[in-house]
């Protein structure tokens, strides 16, 4: 195909595939990823392979073969995903790989395991697995069933996959949401003109608005209601049955269920990531796992069960990885550190008695995983370090080797660590029940007012005589104020070079020429009048159409081509500037007409900006001649 | 606040005072007047530790020359006590200005807490880090120029011994003198202890004689010695003079014998002159006059007063002979664990019967220790955790050549509890505690013994076979009842409910225990501990709760921890622990009665809100070598049995409970979830400040009764508690203080009756402490 390549780029993989409903050629570079609408001769849509960050392919299951991408937008700065189906009627699938293959190995997709691993969660969430697990002596015939199961199971994971897709992309917002949005509007009433003369009138849509304002959203005036909610302390990965009837017991995985288990036992996740969906399928792989969840709970009772189990060689590594765990605790709190006695045994070291065999900690072994589980649930719950998945005991010491500068680090390092566990003892240390208590309650700063923060002094505080007062107080001193060079710079002035002094005399006399020419207008004074709130709204009025502007506009040949609702939002957005644009010229014409010369000037630099957005949104409806550029 | 205490002027750290503290430092002060061992019990949490500061402190001011030494069990404690000697002397040289002292507070701990070297510091097991420290450190391994040196110790050598320090050194401020000087803490602390006006470290570096005798016997008689935490003082003492064998000790030990020849064969070739000077040193002096610092790992086994004193005999001065003595004794030993009897002897008898295999006296065998040490720094080994095994063995020769009565020697075929496995252990243990105590009693001149939970008082003082000149037990002064112990006999169903070891496994009684703690987790604010009796009870029950699915219930309400066998594991599981009760999620923590969380854990406030004590922490009875200390005690010190027993028991579960209170503002539930503890013999047995709360309504209570009892009892507490309600009962200002007859400021006219005053009633106070 013959498209217009950049230096050195060369073709490296095609296929026929679909594109929001278009049939097209998906492109794999050298380079970049180029999709081409039949019949077109140029990309309609380009990326460079840096800019793809994940993708996600459909599992092997699926009739569809899926290839999901997210592009990082170099304009918006966020992730956008493009959905190709491979559309070759016999090859699609093995297309599809080759063009995943290719693009994990030159792209660099960002922590691409993590990923791939909660979008198999994902997935095998959607699928809903009620797993049927029966007893084993199983007869075929109930097998069989099971497997019809399963396929119409697997189709019903189709049809629900699109929803789940479209559904990310667009996420409807919830309605603690929308009443957090209504607070904030009632309580800033600069927001709620904004959004008024904006939204209300249509010229950006509510979530563009709201786009930008997260920060807002989150700020602590509504987040009460919009606390982050923990992990449950419950261990929802203990799944118990929901029903059981006849020879069949079923369970329900939901995918925070699913999410728990691999988070719980690692070597359930490692399982997985090994055999689905090359080996077996999902379905196959939980109907293991609750069969083997029986010999994993129950396992200090019952003699483990026959070898093929697939989880046992998974869970030795766990053990094993916690025996490993050689080294000292670095970063603890020196109150708690109950290691710090030694791990040398009285026993084990031949010295000392061990009165009570029963107290020996050995004697735990058995119960270990169980009690540990408990351990590592609670620390993940508190989001906080844990044995299996800490760094806790890694030291910079291992770089050592590499130089002196890494050994200076590692003890600064150290040396911090040190210093926060000084404070902690300190801490513990006072009796507060005995000492004096001094509390101080600090305020803390809290901004109801950003005006009054912003732009000075408010009614609240001064008259406005009072203010009047202040203001010529400070200009008064302000006039008369010569700066007295020569004091500051000679304190003695016994033995004194008659040139220095002449020339401090003629800065001083210059400056307090510059000074005393400060005089007082009423111009300088923005007073709170009809013109000053008429002259904010203006200015934050456009400042917010231009963000919007800015972050829809686009240059044509170059990233991500805009989608078709982009173009248009952009379309509407000048407009609105246009408008603007002359409702403020005319503004700056009557106050230069009515002789406020000086508020005329305020608009001219919001002029100026409308101005820039304007050129550019001219410059993309009468793009350059391309010849010239060339 | 300053005050007096008698003639003495106390310097307190704090604008407030407990009146318990008040009257601990009154009897210390009178205590240290007359000289001699005292002891003190003192609720939990009352601030002990910073009156006993204080008042030492203060009373060094007056007699500069006195030292304190300070022992604790853990290491958390000794950097909390550390913490506490620098509010105290803080304040008290800010008080005094330009006319304060100079001191210095030296904490001290193994390498394996003050080690900076990046590489050995990061070995977590002590003995790994002491080897790889001796690999850097010993002479000859430094006077080889090729070999990897410790920057830290190098300098510390260089400059250390100079060194003037001043202030206070917790183990993180050495440790950071250490990097920022580039020099090592621990040769560095080791060093200063000796200057230190206090020290504070673990009990070993005072009582296990093979590290006292390296570490401590420079400090002065005048010392005051304190034992802090010392409800266990016994067993330290006890197990510092204990040594079991097995069958892998023997292995190895012989596997070092050969080690130990093919070195010797090598060096007979090389550098035989190095033998030679080794056999005119063991000719002319004791075997091991002339080690330094950093070469001694460990000195004899046996008391400072025990150790021999005289040239090492004839026979076994040359290496070879020694090493084939060694291989006899091993041989020996090897032939007695055959045996598929249980055998207690006397060391005695052991050694007649060696006498005759062997023809080894027990002279001999007492210099076996020092002959050993010698050869190994003739050999120039410093791996000498790889050569444990024969030091064990000749550790056990001295030890077993230098003790006879007190101690016992017992052979077990089936020693590893799995029951028909043949895994014999020959145990050399000690059963008088008094042994260890008895050098520290007649070296210095002050001995303190402290804690919490000493009750009964008698019980040491015969264990320990002192006679203190000052014995106090004080009770807790409170306007309100912050503890509310619940003496739990049975479950809702009324079943009763117990840890005796016929009822323990019952499906009864392991579902009420979990029912009460699902309940108490729903009533409870932020953290419960629970205390099992063992660790394979908890275990058991455990898994039993696990299968029940009660454990999911508990989670519903709080976070679960547990300690496991693994101290780092533990560790961490406790931090959690903290950060979930500090969370609001709270958390249960279970853990076992003599485990490590059980001793040196402070649980106070929002930590520890309610204990649940599952059972009485008896120990094993089956165990032989608790047998025969029964036996010991009961003969030499008439104590009966069961009278030791429970008491044992009960200090183990005081010491439990006790760990939730620290402070008057502080509160919390102790329940006591065994029928057994109803009986007025084991309660009375409970310190006098847990005691005083147990009303008849805490009394024999059924799970539902005691969690009603815990609604209201928390509902209670959550009233506000201002200062003011507790001032002049349960706190005192300086004023409060002042209005006391034993703190008049002396005045020139006053002075002498005061002192008399306080003489009378010092003679008073031992009088009644003989009447105890």
């Amino acid at each position: 195909m013959n498209f217009s390549k950049e230096p050195g780029e060369k073709i490296i993989l095609r296929a026929t595939t679909k594109f929001s409903g278009q049939l097209g050629a998906l492109i794999f570079t050298n380079l970049r990823l180029v999709w081409i609408q039949t019949g077109h001769s140029e990309p309609s849509l380009h990326f460079h392979l840096s800019e793809i960050k994940n993708q996600f392919v459909s599992t092997p299951q699926s009739n569809k073969a899926l290839l999901r991408l997210g592009v990082k937008d170099s304009v918006q700065d966020k992730i956008q995903d493009f959905l190709f189906e491979f559309t070759h009627t016999t090859n699609a699938r093995s297309d599809l790989n080759s063009f995943r293959d290719k693009i994990a190995q030159l792209a660099n997709l960002s922590n691409p395991a993590p990923a791939a691993a909660k979008d198999a969660a994902a997935t095998g969430s959607d699928a809903d697995p009620k797993s049927t697990n029966s007893s084993p002596t199983l007869a075929s015939k109930q097998q069989l069933l099971k497997q019809q199961q399963q396929q119409k199971l697997a189709a019903e994971e189709k049809a629900k996959q699109n929803p789940f897709l479209s559904s990310l992309k667009q996420p409807s917002i919830s309605e603690t949401e929308i009443k957090q949005r209504v607070t904030l509007l009632a309580s800033n009433k600069d927001l709620k003109h904004l959004f008024d003369s904006l939204v209300g009138r249509g010229v950006i849509s509510e979530s563009d608005f709201w786009e930008s304002r997260k920060v807002l959203l989150k700020n602590d005036t509504v987040k009460s209601e919009k606390q982050s909610t923990g992990m449950p302390s419950n261990i929802l990965s203990d799944v118990r049955p929901t029903s059981e009837d006849g020879n069949q017991v079923k369970y329900r995985l939901t995918p925070t269920i699913i999410h728990q288990i691999f988070i719980q036992y690692p070597s359930v996740e490692k399982a997985y990531k090994a055999n689905v969906p090359h080996k077996i399928s999902e379905q196959d792989f939980w109907k293991k796992y609750v069969q083997s969840k029986y010999f994993y709970r129950d396992r200090n009772i019952n003699a483990p069960p026959a070898q093929d189990d697939l989880f046992s060689k998974y869970d030795t590594d766990e053990l094993n990885s916690i025996k490993i765990l050689k080294r000292k605790l670095l970063d603890i709190n020196p109150l708690v550190d109950i290691s710090s006695e030694g791990d040398d045994d009285k026993l084990t070291s031949g010295y000392g008695v061990l009165i009570d065999q029963t107290q020996n900690p050995e004697k735990l072994e058995k119960a270990l995983p169980l009690l540990r589980r408990f351990n590592r649930h609670s620390a993940l719950v508190l989001g906080s370090k844990d044995l299996l998945s800490s760094n806790l005991t890694e030291t910079p010491s291992k770089k050592l080797k590499i130089g002196e500068d890494e050994d200076e680090a590692s003890i600064a390092e150290k040396e911090k660590i040190l210093e926060h566990n000084k404070h902690l003892i300190q801490k513990h240390a006072i009796i507060q029940d005995l000492a004096d208590d001094k509390t101080l309650d600090i305020p803390t700063l809290k901004i109801l007012d950003q005006k009054r923060y912003f732009e000075g002094n408010s009614s609240a505080i001064l008259s406005t005589s009072e203010r009047v007062e202040l203001r010529e107080e400070f200009q008064e001193a302000n006039t008369l104020w010569v700066p007295d060079f020569y004091s500051i710079f000679f304190n003695d002035n016994n033995n004194e070079d008659e040139k220095q002094q002449s020339i401090l005399k003629e800065i001083q006399s210059v400056s307090s020429v510059v000074s005393n020419q400060n005089t007082t207008t009423d111009e300088y004074v923005l007073n709170e009048s009809t013109f000053k709130t008429e002259f904010f709204n203006k200015f934050r009025t456009s400042n917010e159409l231009l963000r919007h502007f800015w972050a829809t506009t686009f240059t044509p040949g170059r990233g991500v081509p805009p989608t078709p609702q982009r173009m248009e939002k952009n379309r509407k957005l000048v407009e609105v500037i246009g408008d603007m644009y002359d409702k403020l010229q005319e503004k700056q014409n009557e106050l230069r007409d009515a002789g406020k010369k000086n508020q005329g000037i305020l608009f001219t630099s919001i002029l100026s900006t409308l101005n820039k957005a304007i050129e550019k949104a001219q410059s993309i409806s009468n793009p350059p001649n391309q010849n010239t550029i060339k | 606040m300053k005050f007096y205490i008698e003639d003495l002027l106390v310097y307190f750290p704090y604008a407030y005072i407990y009146p318990e503290q008040y009257s601990y430092m009154l009897a210390l002060k009178r205590s240290l007047d007359v000289g001699g061992p005292c002891i003190l019990e003192m609720p939990s949490g009352t601030g002990k530790t910073v009156s006993l500061l204080s008042l030492i402190s203060s009373y060094q001011l007056k007699n500069p020359s006195v030292k304190l030494v300070y022992c604790s069990r853990t290491v958390p404690e000794i950097e909390q006590a550390t913490e506490e000697a620098r509010r105290v002397i803080n304040y008290r040289n800010s008080e005094l200005g330009a006319s304060a002292p100079k001191t210095l507070c030296m904490s001290m701990s193994s390498r394996r807490n003050l080690c900076i070297h990046p590489r050995v510091s990061e070995e977590r097991e002590s003995r790994t880090v002491d080897s790889l420290c001796r690999d850097l450190t010993t002479p000859w391994a430094r006077a080889n120029p090729n070999s990897e040196k410790c920057k830290y110790f190098e300098n510390f050598e260089e400059k250390g011994q100079e060194l003037l320090l001043e202030g206070v050194y917790t183990l993180e401020d050495l440790k950071e003198y250490g990097y920022k000087n580039g020099m090592c803490p621990y040769f560095l602390s080791r060093h200063m202890i000796n200057f230190a006006n206090i020290v504070i470290f673990s009990y070993q570096y005072l009582l296990d004689p093979k590290i006292a005798s390296l570490i401590s016997s420079s400090f002065p008689s005048n010392s005051i010695v304190v034992f802090d935490e010392a409800h266990n003082i016994d067993n330290v003492c006890i197990n510092s003079l204990s040594i079991n064998i097995d069958n892998r000790v023997l292995e190895s030990s012989s596997k070092n014998i050969t080690k130990i020849n093919h070195t010797l064969e090598n060096l007979k070739k090389v550098d035989e002159q190095r033998l030679k000077q080794e056999y005119l040193r063991l000719v002319q002096g004791l075997a091991r006059s002339g080690s330094t610092q950093s070469e001694e790992l460990s000195a004899d086994p046996v008391l400072p007063s025990d150790v021999i004193q005289e040239a090492v005999p004839g026979n076994i001065r040359k290496a070879e002979h020694f090493i084939s003595l060694m291989r006899r004794v091993i041989d020996y030993l090897k032939s007695r664990l055959r045996s598929q009897m249980v055998i207690s002897e006397s060391p005695m008898a052991f050694l007649q019967s060696l006498y005759h295999a062997t023809q080894i006296s027990s002279k001999t065998l007492r210099f076996c220790s020092a002959r050993l040490s010698s050869l190994l720094r003739t050999l120039k080994i410093t791996d000498v955790n790889q050569f444990s095994g024969i030091s064990l063995i000749a550790d056990f020769a001295t030890l077993v050549g230098t003790y006879n009565s007190g101690f016992l020697i017992i052979i077990e075929p089936y020693y590893q509890k799995g029951a028909n496995q043949f895994d014999p252990i020959f145990q050399f243990c000690c059963l008088d505690a008094s042994i260890g105590m008895k050098p520290i009693f007649e070296k210095y001149r002050s001995v303190v013994i402290t804690s919490g939970t000493l009750s009964p008082l008698e019980m040491y003082t015969k264990m320990l076979n002192f006679r203190p000149t000052m014995i106090e037990r004080l009770s807790m002064s409170l306007n309100r009842n912050c503890i509310c112990p619940c003496i739990l006999t049975r479950g809702s169903d009324q079943i009763s409910i117990s840890t005796k070891f016929d009822v323990r496994s019952d499906t009864a009684v392991v579902r009420n225990y979990g029912s009460l703690l699902v309940e108490t987790s729903a009533i409870v604010p932020d953290g419960i501990i629970c205390f099992f009796t063992s660790y394979s009870y908890m275990e058991q029950i455990v898994s039993v709760w696990n299968e029940m699915g009660l454990l999911n219930n508990i989670l519903t309400n709080k976070l679960i921890f547990v300690e496991t066998s693994d101290p780092a594991e533990s560790a961490l599981a406790l931090q959690n622990y903290k950060k979930a009760c500090d969370s609001g999620r709270g958390a249960v923590l279970l853990s076992v009665a003599r485990g490590k969380v059980s001793e040196g854990i402070d649980f106070d406030n929002q930590y520890g809100r309610c204990v649940i004590l599952y059972g009485i922490p008896y120990i094993n009875t089956e165990s032989r070598v608790l047998r025969a200390r029964l036996e010991f005690l009961r003969d030499k010190y008439q104590i009966k049995e069961n009278e030791f027993l429970t008491f044992d028991a009960m200090r183990t579960a005081s010491q439990c409970v006790g760990r939730v209170i620290r402070g008057k503002q502080d509160y919390g539930i102790m329940i006591f979830a065994d029928k057994r503890y109803n009986r007025l013999d084991k309660r009375s047995k409970l310190p006098q400040w847990i005691l005083q709360f147990c009303q008849p309504q805490h009394l024999n209570l059924s799970t539902d009764m005691a969690i009603q009892l815990s609604k209201q009892f928390l509902r209670e507490m959550g009233q506000p508690f201002s200062r003011e309600e507790q001032l002049g009962k349960s706190l005192w200002s300086l004023e409060h203080i002042e209005k006391q007859p034993t703190s008049k400021p002396p005045t020139t006219t006053n002075n002498i009756t005061n002192n008399n005053n306080g003489n009378t009633n010092n003679g008073n106070h031992t009088n009644d402490a003989m009447q105890l």
